[in-house]
């Protein structure tokens, strides 16, 4: 467990609110006034906070996972009064004391769980891994069986016309993706639905609509030789029809990086109540981008240990595959806030990705860290454009307004996700100082 | 690219009815698919290929047009209490406040982190109060924002320095900026301007330029006033008769007090008080001077309430004090028309004296938070102290209600002791939420902690204080 030195700013803890509205309550609690009991240790902080009960709620953080318990009825988590208490604390408004019963037996409680969780994780007996072998081979024969049907279906479909897709196509794809999930690809399901929401959307959606049906066309065909494939590039081809790959072998056979690493750009997207968080890295002295992801069910906390805009020091274990970027944090220090960095050019940026691009085709996006770029006027939208003249369109249907201001036409450098629509921008710096857009 | 839309178009037919030239595929794409042989197997894989070698070979975007530059802005950002202050604002939906802090940013030379300014522009723009006070504060951001946001052109008004084109040829916005700079710093070339430009302006403008010369009025500017009595334009005609009341000795105050000469009459009695005797007026001929009422059963007293409202209250010195004047019985009309008129004349010329006796005299009347605004802003503690001495909390509370701000210091401090003393009455409540807004930062002080059992509206006032003291505090 690290002692948290460095006091967090406001900006980080507003990022640990499970949605808007939880930040705008957790705000209304940061007033001295309505707390008793403040305190805080290079561990945790903790409070009671008066609420419309009799009895105030016991509020308590403890500061390197994060990880939160409040004696409200709340559901969000973490709930409004530990945001409160965390802002009053990020605003220098708790003084260090040592802490109270309550405080102290729910860290105790905390450790021992922990150490039994690490107990637990020991490693497995033979006969279980013989099991797991045999559950491996099963799911796999079903995967195949699955990227089968789906060939079928896609090349019966090419024969007679995508432009029969133009009606009741959506429900059609999705019926699909229905049976790829009973054939546990989750990936291949997931390629479907995003087919079906493409349906007759705009002017050129059979453009879309082919080449997403089309890259998916060709997982399905890798699957059913993934024998005859180089190791990585199976390994990129399993993780996209959906199999997952066990944190412990990562952390065990997977390649790791130690760096400063500055976490560029913060993303988060819901699908089905569960809430992905992309956290781009980049590290110092590699230069190598790294994608770590952390879910969380609505209304749950989401991994704040990587806050945006900091650096961060540790080492990473990547994922295997073609083109590794998913990686996992093998070991971290403590965040500190970054200075503006070193970027790249948009030639720079755009080689780059046709690199990894080549080695694995179904990369659907990839980070971009630009150095000194201005805003322009493109189409009805905007663009960004380097010192040398050369642009990236930003994604249309997006605020990008924010941004705008803290360019104000100089050069500024921007984190951004490169995707198929254009450049969504996460992150820029905005004299010295880190800002998540 | 014309390889793609040929395959998107067989895509669409299917393969049964349509197919593709392999050879217009680039060299590099037909050499990997030219052993398929089922022609839908080859069409999605080709698709496939292509779509990688269209995103492969995206190339970056050239000549598109850079906007221009905003200058730049020097002055330093708040500091980060400040910042989380700023989104407390924006989420609390408590526009007054955000009024507020923004005015202090902008006293205190600071500038606001620029992401930070479309949400302030989108709050102005549903407020109009904030505006003024965001364009100080947003500076060069706020205008280049302005400029390329159709729904922020209020931010758009950049006052290049001294130059007398922007009133020639500004926006209405920075004309009246320009104006209002020059009355304070230049009053001569700018009322050389005014009057120039005065008969080309539409009403509107007019009467809102007035309003500025209003602000900075001098003794000077009568004959100016006294032209726009005969201006086409009522708002204007108005605005100048009410503007010429403030000025003391001006012949409008003159031209009221021959009219109302001849409607005074003093009724001696012995050992009783003389009575002021008022011959309503039956014909008036002061459709110059504004003194307007429908005909009717009204008519008269109508006149008469314009007429002694108008008149300088040195008129009425030859029947006495203010404090006596007031306690002459009244024939002729009701003694209410009577001293309703003369608070509107004590409010309008800043009469000191009139004000005060008037208050002594009905320290609970409708008009006396406006006579209490009439006081030098250093007694109008004392005479709310004593008001409260004379009322009950209901009155007192009405009475904080329409007290005009600014709030002086003495004011301010005098009303939250005030408040402090009172029980939990609604009424009070009320008052409360008003003295918690309108005291000024000056009495912004730590409050002692509120016991646990405190009333809502007590621990509301204490919280809305303390806010306030806070972000005061961090922009220093």
């Amino acid at each position: 467990m690290t002692a948290s030195v460095v006091p967090w700013g406001a900006e980080r803890v507003i990022e640990l609110a499970p949605d808007a509205a939880s930040a705008k309550a957790g705000r209304a609690q940061a007033s001295a006034s309505k707390w008793s009991g403040l305190g805080a240790s290079p561990d945790a902080v903790w409070g009671a906070c008066k609420g419309s009960g009799q009895k105030p709620y016991q509020a308590c953080v403890e500061l390197d996972e994060p990880a939160f318990r409040c004696s409200c009825p709340s559901r969000k988590f973490p709930c409004k009064h530990a945001l409160g208490l965390l802002l009053l604390w990020a605003a220098g408004e708790v003084h260090e004391g040592p802490p109270p019963e309550w405080v102290g037996g729910w860290l105790d409680g905390r450790a021992a769980k922990a150490q039994r969780a690490e107990k637990r994780a020991a490693p497995s007996t033979p006969r279980s891994t013989e099991a797991s072998a045999k559950r491996a081979g099963d799911r796999a024969e079903r995967v195949a069986g699955g990227a089968a049907e789906l060939r079928e279906w896609l090349t019966d479909r090419a024969r007679s016309g995508f432009g029969g897709l133009s009606v009741g196509g959506a429900d059609e794809l999705r019926t699909v993706a229905a049976r790829m999930v009973d054939a546990q690809a989750p990936g291949l399901a997931g390629g479907l639905r995003r087919a079906a929401g493409l349906v007759g959307r705009g002017r050129d959606w059979p453009g879309a609509l082919l080449s997403e049906l089309s890259l998916l066309y060709v997982l399905a065909e890798a699957c059913t030789r993934l024998g005859e494939l180089p190791t990585e590039l199976a390994e990129t081809v399993r993780t996209r029809l959906g199999f997952t790959v066990d944190s412990a072998k990562v952390l065990e056979h997977g390649d790791r990086v130690a760096d400063l690493w500055l976490v560029c750009g913060v993303a988060d997207e819901e699908h089905d109540r569960l809430i992905t968080r992309r956290t781009w890295l980049r590290g110092k002295h590699t230069g190598r981008f790294a994608l770590v992801l952390s879910f969380a069910p609505q209304g749950r906390p989401l991994d704040g240990s990587l806050p945006s805009g900091h650096v961060v020091p540790g080492e990473l274990a990547y994922y295997p595959g073609s083109s590794p970027l998913r990686a996992m944090v093998a070991e971290r220090g403590e965040p500190v806030p970054a200075p503006c960095p070193d970027g790249d050019s948009v030639a720079a940026s755009l080689g780059a990705h046709a690199r990894a691009l080549a080695a694995d085709p179904w990369l659907d996006r990839w980070p971009m860290l630009l150095s000194r770029v201005i805003p322009a006027r493109y189409e009805n939208g905007f663009a960004l454009s380097d010192v040398e003249g050369s642009a990236l369109p930003l994604v249309p249907a997006a605020d990008h307004w924010p941004l705008l201001a803290l360019s104000a036409g100089a050069p500024i450098t921007v984190a951004a996700e490169w995707t198929t629509s254009g450049l969504r921008p996460l992150a820029c710096w905005h004299e010295d100082r880190a800002v998540r857009l | 690219m014309k390889a793609w839309e040929e395959l998107v178009s067989t895509a669409l037919l299917g393969t049964q009815r349509r197919t593709t030239d392999p050879a217009a595929l680039p060299p590099a794409v037909g050499a990997k698919v030219e052993t398929r042989e089922d022609p839908a197997e080859a069409l999605l894989a080709t698709a496939a290929l292509l779509t990688n070698y269209r995103r492969a070979g995206q190339v970056p975007l050239s000549g598109t047009l850079p906007m221009p530059v905003a200058a730049p802005d020097g002055r330093p950002l708040i500091r980060p209490a400040a910042r989380e202050r700023l989104a407390r604002l924006l989420s609390a939906n408590r526009p007054e406040l955000l009024d507020e802090w923004l005015g202090a940013v902008a006293a205190a030379g600071l500038r606001v982190p620029p992401e930070r300014l479309p949400a302030l522009a989108d709050a102005a723009r549903a407020r109009i109060s904030l505006r003024a006070p965001l364009v100080a504060v947003a500076g060069s951001a706020g205008g280049w924002l302005g400029e390329h946001n159709p729904e922020w052109t209020f931010l758009a008004s950049p006052i290049p320095d001294g130059d007398a084109d922007v009133w020639r040829y500004g926006n209405l916005v920075q004309r009246r900026e320009w104006l209002r700079k020059a009355l304070a710093e230049d009053p001569d070339a700018a009322r050389v301007a005014l009057t120039g430009a005065w008969r080309g302006e539409p009403a509107e403008v007019r009467a809102g330029f007035l309003g500025l010369l209003g602000e900075h009025l001098r003794t000077t500017d009568e004959p100016f006033l006294e032209a726009a009595l005969d201006d086409r334009a009522v708002s204007v005609r108005q605005q100048a008769i009410g503007l010429l009341g403030t000025l003391p000795g001006a012949a409008l105050g003159h031209r009221m007090a021959e009219r109302l000469r001849p409607l005074v009459r003093v009724r001696k009695r012995a050992l009783r008080p003389d009575v002021l005797q008022i011959t309503l007026p039956d014909a008036v001929d002061t459709a110059r001077d504004g003194v307007r009422v429908p005909a009717g059963p009204e008519q008269g007293t109508g006149w008469l309430r314009q007429i002694v409202a108008a008149t300088p209250l040195a008129f009425w010195a030859e029947f006495g004090l203010p404090p006596g004047v007031l306690r002459m019985p009244v024939e002729g009309c009701a003694a209410g028309v009577l001293r309703e008129s003369w608070a509107a004349a004590a409010v309008r010329q800043r009469d000191e004296p009139w004000a005060r006796a008037l208050l002594a005299a009905d320290p609970g009347g409708r008009g006396a938070a406006a006579l209490v605004g009439a006081l030098e802003p250093r007694a109008r503690a004392a005479a709310v102290l004593d008001l409260a001495t004379h009322v009950n909390a209901e009155t007192m509370a009405k009475l904080i209600l329409e007290l005009p701000a600014p709030w002086p210091r003495e004011l301010g401090s005098a009303l939250l002791g005030w408040v402090a003393a009172q029980g939990d009455q609604r009424v009070v409540a009320h008052a409360a939420v008003v003295i918690a807004r309108s005291v000024p930062p000056s009495c912004l002080r730590a409050v002692d902690p509120l016991p646990e059992d405190a009333a809502p509206w007590r621990r509301a006032l204490t919280e809305t204080l303390t806010f306030r003291r806070e972000m005061h505090e961090e922009l220093v």
